[in-house]
């Protein structure tokens, strides 16, 4: 056994508590280690003076003669099982602190979840139009085309045949969601 | 009254166990009470609450330890609850309003009534858990693995936190007081 050991087990050393053989390592030691004896000495002096020291003053205290009599006192009237109204009491008493801490902890975590995690958050607040669209929703799609047609008529011995061109022209918004497209159909006539 | 019979007699509830709980204890308990809060009247109503919680509770009692240990343990946890409700102690003032009178004539020797005050002093201005540790070690005579088991810490704890308020206690002493005798100072 070396210092360091010793000293580690110098308060068992000194109350007696090591086991045979760490005991008997450390009389070794101790025959032999002129510092260790002196830190053991130490400590037994130490154990004196603050056993001495602190008893001096509390010897004389004892306990109020009264204080019996009010133990029995106490005890018979709190020996009639609570009731239950009592019990409730107490254990609210106990455990309303951290039950309403538990209850808030829980609702915050339901918020974050319902919030953040589902991905359901709440809406921005669109640009509305007057009709109550979100105008940012909305693609306005115009979409035109010619519809070209033959007319054949007689003037006197010719066959004349006018080709005219029906433009026809539609408009169409496309908006997110489920919400019905309002649909325009235009129609001009241009004669080639 | 052995401790067995005391025990069984209070599960029983029988007339004569709770003053002979009292008159066996009481006056110990009373002693470690006073001199884990400081003040005598503080220390008697925290002796009679340990009392009745302990009577209250001696069916949990399973014979583990000493009754006086059981009883020691419950007193403990109640001067906690003490300390934290005062935040700061307040040591009676018979012992701290003591002067400190050191004889002239012989420096190296105070009288015992001058040595006593003077530890108490200093050991109301150590922190709670050191304080704890330095009674039940050298007030209690406890070992050190009885001081662990009572406070809920490793032995280890109790070492380190003896050590560290051996030292403080030795700071606030006056010089002619030495914990250590002739040998010197604390260090090794």
């Amino acid at each position: 056994m070396n210092c360091r050991r010793f000293q580690n087990r110098l308060y068992e050393y000194v109350e007696g508590t090591l086991s045979p053989r760490t005991q008997a390592a450390a009389d070794q030691h101790l025959a032999r280690c002129n510092a260790c004896r002196q830190a053991m000495h130490q400590e037994q002096q130490l154990a004196r003076v603050l056993c001495e020291g602190l008893r001096h003053d509390t010897g004389t205290l004892a306990l109020r003669p009264g204080i019996r009599q009010r133990i029995l006192t106490v005890l018979e009237h709190t020996s009639a099982p609570p009731t239950a109204g009592e019990i409730i009491a107490g254990l609210w008493k106990r455990y309303a602190r951290p039950v309403v801490i538990a209850v808030f902890l829980l609702l915050i975590v339901a918020f974050l979840r319902i919030q953040y995690l589902s991905g359901t958050r709440v809406p921005e607040t669109g640009i509305l139009r007057s009709d109550g669209r979100d105008i940012r929703s909305a693609v306005s799609i115009e979409v035109s085309y010619c519809v070209p047609t033959y007319r054949f008529h007689q003037e006197g011995n010719f066959v004349v045949d006018t080709l005219s061109c029906v433009t026809m022209v539609a408009n169409e918004t496309l908006w997110t969601g489920a919400q019905e497209p309002v649909k325009t159909k235009q129609e001009r006539k241009m004669p080639l | 009254m052995d401790e067995e019979q005391l025990i069984a007699a209070l599960k029983a509830q029988a007339p004569g166990a709770v003053p002979e709980l009292v008159s066996l204890y009481g006056d110990r308990l009373l002693r470690s009470a006073y001199s884990l809060c400081g003040n005598e009247a503080d220390a008697q109503d925290i002796v009679q609450e340990t009392l009745l919680q302990a009577i209250r509770s001696v069916h949990r009692f399973q014979g583990r330890s000493t009754v006086y240990t059981w009883l020691h343990a419950i007193l403990l946890n109640l001067t906690r609850h003490y300390h934290r409700d005062r935040k700061r102690i307040v040591y009676d003032n018979e012992l701290v309003g003591r002067e400190v009178s050191l004889p002239d004539e012989n420096p190296s020797q105070l009288d015992a009534g001058a040595a006593s005050s003077a530890l108490w002093k200093a050991l109301g201005r150590l922190s709670v858990s050191h304080r704890e540790v330095i009674i039940l070690r050298y007030y209690e005579n406890m070992k050190i693995h009885e001081i662990a088991r009572q406070l809920g810490i490793s032995k280890g704890t109790v070492k380190s936190r003896l050590h560290y308020a051996i030292g403080e206690m030795q700071k606030l002493l006056p010089g002619e007081l030495n914990l250590f005798g002739a040998c010197g100072t604390e260090e090794m």
